[in-house]
């Protein structure tokens, strides 16, 4: 593994295997600039929100890291930097019964402040604070901090989805966090099995083909795949994932 | 996320920033010294068709604001660094791919398009770009015509804006425009536009000639002991005819510490550079100074690696059809071997198995105190050992240097120095300054493919001279504001005088005359147009070059462009200035190879479609007519004979051998049209042609 800091600056080979890259166009979006920002951050010339507004982009998926010519682990320092940027605060979360919920966010440009909110659920919990919040008295739990996987995906129709595999997380109150200023379309089904799209039908598919079938194979590999998307489902099965029709599912 | 115009935009801080700079080394150091950093722009957009881009220029121009385009952000040399305040038109959203013509090999595609990205898919549908610059991962087409890019198989496809058949582009002061084949704009804009860095239009989209994946590839790597001796076989090598792919030549420095010759360690892992800053960042007090003192004293390191430097590495490389290969491969090996030592498939294979792997070593040398970075110059064959020594000699106590030469061509080559020096802005500067300096007086130009940017700017202003005005007529047309990315490609008009057209030497492969004695027919010329200028790039095979230099004087004040293989810096003006000099116009055109000779003929049905067949097979031959149904097809150089019997294979009814009669090549105006119509007077890869009436 390479050190961090030589990321910084290079002719940035990862922004090309970036799937938020392709598929939002941002150049803010590229794990090299990702980085830079955090740097600046760490050196006072960005402020804690701002670098988070940076930290937030990054899904997670390691293609960078792939890509890297000294493998450079980027998710793994932006996910350290971003575990410092999270908001103290935190919204009351009410009491459910067991099971999964899915959430997918469907825009691809004002994605950024809604997964900010979520990822400050995600990241806070998965940061130990869910101990914390058990002492005070809140309804978190450690099982389901352990659930709360927080990846994004691109999604099969351009658009970048963010997944919770949660246990027991409240539909309303995540719509609650996410808002509907953006005009942002969602789905969530209480209750159900884990769902996960690949995005094997979205830009991440149509210039890395490999790593939308990599993405969707690490879901299944993970807690099974019951992909919601045909055209994600073609995609998996096409490269050997055992994907579940979830619309079968729901009708047997 | 905000809508300007219509088109998305954001004016978010992270946006900004992220805009603001390309990889410019000097804002590099900068960054790492901790200075403020580029001027931020107001504004960010995403256009995402043509229109949106029109659509976002008047929104500007409106708003008064100036306007620099953005691809990958990758360019070395600040072209994408713009002014604050500025709207950065980011072009990533322009990236459709396709059409393409299978029929035509003809590839559409939009300026945002990343470079790997178009690549991997032409080659899912059988074919190439055959360009293929170390920044292909990290660049965008839109880019590689800003900056008039060169890929690493330059020598087989030609450079960048010989793969273009027309573009697509809005300026501020005429809205949409197509440019080429099929255009409507007018045909001088196009090599105005190539290599102007969003100065005088946005491009939008591109109309690519793609080839067939090459079925065999051979690569090869040879020593030599001097590196006279290595330019030589370099030099030979491209006047042969025998049109390589690749000729990669280091120099003993580059050879010595990057150690070509030797296979890589199992396992990979970090170079020799980072293994040694890690070593050093070990003693107490060194981390991140550890090469502030070996690049502080840079006279001695410099005379270091002279002393253990030796040999010089040259890499050469075929591609193609595997019966085009068999034909060539004696010739290429005998001019190889005269003088060079084979070393196998070994530095080949490894060069191309890395080749894409950007100056991403260079970081431990910003992290320790350092800068890295990389000068392309080209020249006439007469010139590269000057030049070379040039810049060495007026550097060596600013930085360490070492270079490789890697664009090659018939009439001269293009020299890449890597520099590394003290992390100091005036020691960056004094630099710079001293090695452009070196190559003017030398006879380069001051860049090859990374374009002029704002680093080369004055340089690049001061060897136009004069002809500036050609660009500053369609500037003034164009973008009367004046708002597309100012203060880059040229400054200000220098009226600097030029130094006369020196008479080639006998190994440049150029002749020089004056433009209004052209003769017909002429012999002594490598491609005999009747007249010059040759007709447009697009009507042309890439291979078949018109001019390399034009003098003149403009305003009374005397002006060269071109030195050797490339037109000078920025925008190809030798159209502009042969056309617009007062007085006599002398051009440098490339000279007829002596030696062997082939020519053929035969009679086989659709003769016209035969010839394309044979260019489309990969053969390059020298003449390549019609005439009254007779197919005459003839080959120059040591392969000839070998050349003119792979023909005669692909030639329905065969070629019989007949005396060397070469005929004027048809200068224009020419129209496309099917390659059944009856007037067709010349073919290409990716067309056929006849006489415009119009």
């Amino acid at each position: 593994m390479g050190d961090f800091d030589t990321c910084t600056l290079c002719p940035r080979l990862c922004r090309s295997a970036c799937p938020v890259v392709t598929g939002a166009a941002r150049e803010a979006a590229a794990p090299s600039w990702i980085a830079t920002a955090l740097r600046e951050w760490e050196q006072g010339r960005l402020s804690d929100d701002e670098a988070l507004a940076a930290a937030v982009l990054c899904t997670d998926c390691g293609a960078c890291t792939e890509h890297c010519h000294i493998g450079v682990p980027l998710p793994e320092y932006i996910r350290q930097r971003r575990a410092k940027l999270a908001p103290a605060d935190l919204p009351e979360e009410p009491e459910v019964p067991p099971g999964k919920t899915l959430l997918i966010v469907r825009d691809q440009r004002d994605w950024a402040p809604i997964a900010q909110r979520l990822d400050a659920v995600v990241w806070r919990i998965r940061e130990g604070m869910g101990e914390a919040a058990v002492r005070q008295g809140r309804r978190y739990s450690t099982s389901w901090s352990e659930q709360l996987l927080g990846r994004r995906l691109v999604t099969s129709d351009g658009g970048v989805g963010y997944v919770l595999g949660a246990h027991g997380v409240a539909f309303d109150w995540l719509h609650e966090l996410i808002g509907d200023e953006s005009g942002v379309g969602s789905c969530c089904v209480p209750g159900m099995t884990e769902m996960a799209c690949c995005g094997g039908a979205g830009p991440l598919a149509k210039y890395h083909p490999d790593d939308a079938a990599r993405v969707g194979q690490t879901w299944a590999e993970r807690c099974g795949v019951e992909v919601r998307d045909s055209r994600c489902r073609e995609h998996l099965r096409a490269s050997g994932i055992q994907a579940l029709d979830l619309l079968d599912r729901l009708s047997s | 996320m905000h809508e300007c115009g219509g088109v998305r935009s954001s004016t978010d801080l992270l946006d900004r920033m992220a805009a603001a700079r390309d990889l410019w080394p000097r804002t590099t150091l900068g960054a790492w010294l901790g200075e403020s950093g580029p001027p931020l722009p107001e504004r960010v957009l995403w256009p995402e068709t043509t229109e949106q881009v029109d659509a976002a220029l008047r929104a500007a121009s409106e708003a008064g604001v100036s306007v620099t385009t953005y691809g990958a952000g990758s360019g070395v040399c600040g072209g994408a660094t713009g002014q604050a305040g500025a709207w950065v038109l980011d072009t990533k959203a322009l990236n459709r791919i396709g059409p393409i013509d299978s029929q035509r090999w003809v590839v559409e595609v939009e300026a945002g398009v990343n470079g790997q990205q178009l690549e991997d898919w032409l080659q899912a549908r059988g074919f190439t770009l055959g360009h293929s610059p170390s920044s292909i991962s990290c660049s965008t087409v839109g880019g590689w015509g800003a900056a008039r890019s060169a890929g690493q198989f330059s020598s087989l496809y030609g450079v960048f804006e010989d793969m273009v058949l027309a573009v697509e582009g809005v300026a501020p002061g005429h809205g949409t425009f197509r440019v080429g084949e099929g255009g409507d704009a007018p045909s001088e804009w196009l090599p105005l536009l190539l290599g102007s860095e969003g100065t005088l239009a946005v491009l939008t989209r591109f109309w690519l000639r793609v080839w067939p994946v090459p079925k065999s590839r051979w690569l090869r790597g040879y020593r030599f002991d001097r590196l006279e001796d290595a330019v030589d076989a370099m030099r030979c090598l491209m006047q042969a005819e025998l049109w390589p792919s690749v000729v990669r030549l280091y120099d003993p420095v580059d050879t010595r510490i990057g150690g070509k010759t030797r296979p890589k360690k199992e396992g990979g892992g970090a170079g020799w550079l980072a293994n040694t800053i890690r070593t050093l960042e070990r003693v107490p007090g060194l981390k991140g100074r550890a090469l502030t003192l070996p690049l502080g004293i840079p006279w001695i390191v410099n005379r270091a690696l002279d002393g253990i430097a030796s040999g010089t590495l040259l890499i050469v490389g075929f591609e193609g059809d595997a019966e085009n290969l068999d034909a060539v491969l004696p010739a290429a090996r005998c001019l190889l071997e005269a003088a060079g030592e084979d070393l196998g498939e070994g530095p080949g294979e490894r060069w191309f198995g890395s080749r894409h792997a950007v100056s991403y070593k260079l970081m431990p040398v910003f992290m320790n105190g350092g800068f890295a970075d990389t000068m392309e110059i080209a020249c006439r064959w007469s010139d590269v050992l000057p030049t070379y020594h040039a810049v060495r000699d007026a550097v060596r106590g600013r930085a360490v240097v070492m270079a490789h030469m890697s664009h090659a061509y018939p009439e001269g080559a293009s020299i890449y120095f890597s520099f590394a020096g003290r992390g100091d802005p005036e020691v960056y500067a004094s630099m710079w300054d001293r090695a452009l300096a070196a190559v003017a007086g030398a006879g380069g130009t001051v860049t090859h493919h990374h374009g002029v940017g704002r680093l080369k700017a004055a340089a690049a202003s001061r060897e136009v001279g004069p002809a500036v005005a050609g660009w500053t007529e369609l500037k003034h047309a164009l973008d009367p504001a004046g708002i597309l990315n100012p203060g880059a490609v040229f400054v200000s008009e220098h009226e600097q005088a030029a130094s006369p057209m020196r008479d080639p030497l006998p190994t440049d492969g150029l002749v020089c005359r004056r433009l209004d004695q052209e003769g017909e027919g002429d012999e002594e010329r490598m491609w005999p147009w009747t007249t010059l200028p040759a007709p447009p790039r697009w009507q042309r095979n890439p291979w078949q070059v018109g001019w390399t230099e034009v003098s003149g004087s403009v305003g009374g004040v005397a002006c060269r462009l071109g030195r050797g293989p490339r037109s000078a810096a920025g925008p190809d003006l030798r159209g502009w200035l042969a056309s617009n000099a007062d007085g006599v116009v002398t051009v440098a055109v490339p000279s007829a190879p002596r030696g062997s000779r082939w020519c053929g003929e035969g009679r086989p049905d659709r003769p016209w479609k035969v010839a394309r067949d044979l260019l489309r097979s990969g053969l390059r031959p020298a003449i390549l007519t019609v005439e009254e149904g007779t197919l005459r097809v003839g080959f120059r150089g040591p392969a000839a004979a070998s050349l003119g019997a792979v023909a005669g294979g692909r030639v329905p009814g065969g070629l019989h051998e007949v005396p060397w009669a070469p005929a004027p090549l048809p200068h224009g105006p020419l129209t496309a049209c099917g390659i059944e119509h009856e007037d067709v007077v010349m073919v290409t890869c990716h067309g056929a042609w006849r006489p415009d009436d119009g």
